[in-house]
């Protein structure tokens, strides 16, 4: 064979060789764990993180507080009304609200694509009744610029005092959510009221 | 055999498949020049499947020249065989593990899967309900391949014909834009980000001496051969504004595995007892025991200074006797095991119970943190006595062994130990001949016979050659890990 011919004939394979690899290359989807999920799915989730995170059990904060209270009585340092940023509900209690949190804003973004009102409400008023707990126990904690998919990796930490106002409209927000019609509505998958969300809305407000 | 497929319980744990496809172009040269000048090139491009398609391509080489002294310059004596010169430099690109660019939910995460950023306390359905949640670590979309240079130079020297042997090689390796998870404060919504960033320096002597001190004609052979390694890991950097990166999360009070710039990898961050600025630890003059520091320090670098091991095989006509004694210089351990064994006054160590004992150190302010000063401006000494038997237990704190700081159940590991001894036998060949048998081999061996680490309680009789995490990322921590073990063993070997 003529050995330009030769050439040209392998470089021809070696091309597309390369091109098929480009193609072949984009396989790097997880098949095991999905990249989108149901509003319903991450409700449920996102409103059980923030429950046991203020009740009573080993991952909640109403853990320690009802031994200050003299609710329960622990051989633990809270019996002598002591608790350190190392306890175990308090550290538990916040990573998993900041990760209900991330859930709750994730759902709002996609509840709003979608033009599911009820969802964006009812997360919206989720949110705000976790973080008026965080403010109570807390005091400063990350507000503006948390749990928005480590877009921000170090959220700086707003004062409780401006965080309160801003709890009572994202309130509003969501009540007027909530009244707006909405293809799809949390049904059994809300763990705390079902349909009626409005009352909701109006409990925690003063 | 399953009669009854509805009494199995189905596997719900970690169960999934990955998929990854590396394609490479790779070319390799070797030039030679009159037998002593040899020179290796080569290159190589990979294309990726686990990086995102902006940075899958990436290419790597590396050279290496090697020399013949003495075939160069007519060296060859007795007494020198063979000199060589060995230099190299390669660089190396790795590609990530798959599906580390996209973020993903997790299905159903609850309490019983014992994974980080699961529900707590509940498992799901809850209610009839499923659950979907972020994962607890969030990926870099724009994550890059990482690299590894190495500086490698090396010699091979022989004399009198193979009698003795000495091996040296330095290397000096830096890895750059490592891919790994790096902590996040959990308010950003994820506990963790997968992401190139910092980079580690390994740099490293490696030895080895083979002599043969005796060779009869009568078939009688005495080897040995010594192996020396020396290794230093330094982190450079991490990523900007990142001080530290959390190996693993260690439950509340006990070290945590660090990566810090300048220090060893993989160094333990733990409680430290509180010091003046010339070292001396401050004791609480209401109690004789010392005041705990408020900010946790580096206590422990679990990573040997060097490690040697030195082999001695006897052999004649078809015996071998051989054996390896090693010693690890340094590496420090974190040892719940000796700190009990001492809190608790099981062993000789602490048996003088009512002997009064005075802590070294100077008398200091519990909540100042400060030492006191005497009438004449200088720190006092501390001259307050603690019976033995208080000093190892204190409920509040501040004894030397349990509810002490962190630093004071850190043991240097250094240990020197007789790994093996061997004893094996072949039948000669001319007992075979008339059976189906090719060879037949008997070899008795121990192993792990004798250790000493000095530096732990004389009478714990402790092997520091435990770790209660494996062999990851976390070193040098003993949760009441299980003792080593005494090996004995028969082999038989037979070939046909």
């Amino acid at each position: 064979m003529n050995p330009t011919i030769k050439i040209i004939k392998y470089t021809g394979l070696l091309t597309m060789l390369l091109v098929l690899n480009a193609c072949n290359l984009d396989i790097n989807t997880d098949p095991n764990n999905p990249s989108a999920v149901n509003s319903a799915q991450l409700l449920t989730n996102a409103q059980l993180d923030i429950v046991n995170s203020l009740g009573a059990g080993p991952p909640g904060l109403a853990n320690p507080a009802g031994v200050f209270a003299h609710q329960v009585t622990q051989r633990s340092n809270n019996d002598q009304y002591a608790i350190t940023g190392q306890d175990f509900s308090g550290t538990q209690a916040w990573a998993n609200l900041y990760r209900a949190i991330q859930n709750l804003n994730g759902l709002i973004e996609q509840a709003n694509t979608n033009q599911n009102f009820a969802y964006t409400g009812v997360a919206q008023i989720m949110k705000a009744v976790a973080f008026s707990y965080m403010v109570d126990v807390w005091g400063d904690v990350p507000f503006t610029e948390a749990s928005t998919a480590a877009k921000v990796q170090f959220p700086k930490f707003d004062k409780g005092q401006d965080i309160y106002p801003q709890l009572f409209t994202l309130i509003d927000e969501g009540i007027a959510n909530i009244a707006k019609t909405s293809p799809l509505s949390p049904r059994t998958d809300d763990l705390i009221y079902g349909e009626t969300w409005c009352v909701g809305g109006n409990s925690p407000k003063p | 055999m399953i009669t009854n497929v509805s009494t199995v319980t189905p596997n719900t744990g970690n169960t999934g498949m990955s998929k990854r496809r590396l394609y490479a172009a790779f070319t390799d040269m070797t030039l030679g020049y009159k037998d002593f000048l040899f020179l290796n090139l080569t290159g190589r491009n990979d294309w990726s499947s686990t990086l995102p398609a902006s940075n899958r391509s990436y290419f790597y080489y590396s050279g290496s020249a090697s020399f013949v002294l003495t075939d160069a310059f007519n060296l060859k004596s007795k007494a020198l065989s063979n000199a060589k010169l060995r230099i190299g430099y390669a660089k190396v690109g790795r590609d990530a593990d798959p599906y580390q660019t996209l973020n993903t939910f997790r299905i159903n995460l609850g309490e019983s899967s014992g994974q980080t950023g699961s529900t707590r306390y509940n498992d799901y359905p809850f209610n009839g309900q499923p659950g979907a949640s972020v994962a607890s670590s969030a990926f870099d979309p724009n994550l890059k391949p990482e690299f590894t240079k190495e500086v490698e130079i090396g010699t091979n020297l022989e004399f009198f014909g193979g009698r003795a042997v000495l091996d040296l090689t330095y290397y000096n390796r830096l890895s750059t834009d490592i891919i790994a998870r790096r902590s996040l404060p959990q308010s950003s919504g994820f506990s963790s980000f997968v992401t190139n960033f910092g980079s580690i320096r390994n740099s490293g002597v490696e030895a080895g001496l083979t002599l043969v001190p005796i060779q009869l004609s009568n078939g009688f052979k005495w080897d040995i051969f010594t192996a020396y390694t020396q290794n230093r890991n330094i982190v450079e950097s991490l990523a900007d504004g990142v001080e530290e990166v959390t190996l693993r999360n260690i439950f509340t009070n006990q070290p945590t595995p660090v990566v810090r710039p300048g220090e060893w990898f993989g160094v333990l961050r733990g409680t430290a007892v509180a010091r003046d600025a010339n070292g001396n630890a401050l004791i609480n003059p209401n109690t004789g025991l010392t005041i705990p520091d408020t900010k946790q320090k580096i206590i422990a670098n679990p990573n040997p200074k060097f490690i040697l091991a030195v082999t001695n095989t006897l052999k004649y006509k078809g015996f071998t006797l051989s054996g390896v004694v090693d010693y690890r210089h340094g590496g420090d351990l974190y040892s719940w095991t000796n700190q009990f064994l001492l809190g608790r006054g099981v062993t000789q160590d602490t048996e003088d119970r009512e002997m009064p004992k005075v802590v070294a150190g100077v008398l200091g302010d519990a909540n100042t943190l400060q030492p006191l000063l005497g009438g004449d401006g200088q720190p006092i000494p501390n001259t307050i006595q603690v019976l033995e038997n208080n000093l190892w237990f204190q409920a509040a704190g501040g004894s030397l062994a349990i509810n002490a700081p962190n630093e004071f159940s850190v043991w240097d590991a250094s240990v020197v130990r007789l790994r093996e001894i061997t004893l094996g036998y072949a039948l000669p060949k001319s007992l075979l001949t008339k059976t189906p048998f090719g060879a037949i081999n008997l070899t008795l061996s121990g192993r792990n016979l004798w250790f000493l680490a000095p530096n732990f309680p004389k009478h714990a009789n402790f092997d520091p050659e435990v770790n209660t995490f494996g062999n990851g990322n976390t070193q040098g921590i003993d949760f009441f890990a299980a003792p080593s073990v005494r090996r004995f063993g028969v082999n038989l070997s037979v070939t046909f």
